[in-house]
């Protein structure tokens, strides 16, 4: 993870990223914490390219991913972009 | 070779039972010797006098007379089917209008036989709201509510009583009035379980708590009970209060205060802005404030590559705590505030 990743995810508290781990999961998360002093993110997992190997449990928690971990950060937008439209015809 | 008693021998026995019965003051038989056997007691309950220990250890069980039926207890004779002594007890102090059943000196444990036990009928110890007595003759003046009540068979030395805080178990050395021939001499009795020897009272255990006062051999026990070093300090104040009042009292002491202490660092965890320390008095209160910080509802945070539950998230997800720094050389909880951006390392 370089500091354009770190920065990425300081900037996208509260939000959802995209992080690809080192091991190659790559997994949806809403960012709820991130220390620079243990270097670690602490994130609610909303998908997983590995869901299989995430336990079960009665309710969902959150988890903690280090920043030895990760690979790589990409912002997700909350909201897609529309798709653009058919060009118009003036009425005039 | 199995001998019957002639009818004649038996008659006279029932006569002479009977007429014991009628009178005050019968006249006490002499003991006699006899092979340990089982014997059912009037209370219905079955004892035998070389049976396993139980919980009171002086359980009543004397070996009864071959020739009479009657119960030899060493210093007196108890008829089972009387449900009394034959001879009367020792007086053993000023009769107690409140308490009617230790007038009768014929009668079997005041005609208490399931709280208490009565191997010859005399010496007697009782414990009674963390006191522990020791009186002479039997235990016609215990009073009601006396607990762990034991006859002891022979003269118990007050002055031999120790008190062992580990096991709750308080022991005496005692001279036996009569060992059973197929029997060694037992020369002590301990009694098991919540027992806080204190003063209460004129009793013949004043001695014991002031040989203790005066720096006995004794005193290591108790400063082992209370965990601090004033001696003479506590010695006042359990003889004052009593032992488990005492503690009872420390102990809620320091919940009260691990309870303040827990709430101060969970209100400043909350009202946190910015990097701050504080420090705990334990690694317990600190995880303690930690969930009471993150309230009711919190989740576990679980780290990714080891699953392992490394601190909580609130229910709202705005307070969070994490214990993955407890390894450290210097192990710390830090409570994380997301709504003030806080965060408080508590140290501990």
């Amino acid at each position: 993870m370089n500091a354009k990743d770190l920065e990425t995810l300081n900037a996208n508290v509260d939000r959802v990223v995209k992080i690809t781990t080192c091991d190659g999961e790559s997994l949806l998360a809403k960012v709820v914490l991130v220390s620079d002093e243990d270097e670690d993110v602490v994130y609610e997992l909303i998908s997983t390219s590995r869901e299989a190997q995430y336990e079960k449990f009665d309710e969902q928690p959150a988890y903690r991913v280090t920043f030895q971990e990760i690979e790589s950060v990409e912002p997700v937008a909350s909201v897609p972009p529309s798709p653009p439209g058919p060009p118009g015809k003036s009425t005039k | 070779m199995k001998v019957a008693l002639p009818v004649v021998t038996l008659q006279r026995i029932a006569h002479t039972l009977q007429r014991m019965y009628n009178e005050e003051k019968p006249a006490p038989l002499t003991p006699k010797g006899a092979a340990p056997r089982c014997h059912p007691r009037p209370i219905a309950e079955v004892v035998c006098y070389s049976s396993a220990p139980t919980s009171r250890k002086n359980i009543s069980a004397p070996p009864a007379d071959s020739e009479s039926g009657l119960d030899n207890f060493g210093a007196r004779f108890n008829s089972s089917n009387l449900g009394r002594f034959l001879s009367p007890d020792d007086p053993s102090g000023p009769d107690n209008e409140q308490d009617p059943q230790g007038l009768n000196l014929y009668s079997y444990v005041q005609n208490n036989p399931m709280n208490a036990v009565d191997p010859d009928g005399h010496d007697c110890f009782y414990i009674q709201e963390s006191a522990a007595y020791v009186i002479r003759g039997d235990c016609s003046a215990a009073p009601g509510g006396a607990t762990a009540v034991t006859y002891v068979p022979g003269t118990i030395n007050e002055k031999s009583g120790v008190y062992d805080a580990n096991t709750g178990t308080v022991s005496f050395s005692y001279t036996p009035y009569w060992t059973p021939p197929w029997e060694s001499p037992k020369l002590s009795f301990e009694v098991i379980g919540n027992v806080h020897p204190t003063h209460s009272g004129p009793t013949e255990f004043d001695k014991f708590v002031s040989r203790v006062a005066v720096g006995a051999d004794n005193v290591n026990a108790f400063a082992l009970q209370v965990g601090i070093q004033d001696i003479a300090g506590v010695l006042g104040r359990m003889i004052g209060a009593g032992i488990e009042s005492v503690l009872a009292a420390r102990a809620a002491a320091n919940a009260a205060a691990e309870a303040a202490e827990v709430a101060n660092l969970a209100t400043k965890a909350a009202s946190t802005v910015g990097n701050q320390g504080a420090v705990a008095s334990s690694k317990a209160t600190a995880l303690a404030a930690a969930e009471e910080f993150v309230g009711p509802g919190a989740r576990p945070i679980v780290d990714r590559a080891t699953g392992q539950v490394v601190g909580k998230i609130s229910a709202d997800g705005s307070k969070v705590y994490r214990i993955t720094s407890i390894n450290k050389a210097q192990p710390y909880v830090n409570l994380v505030n997301n709504t003030t951006g806080g965060n408080l390392h508590v140290r501990f």
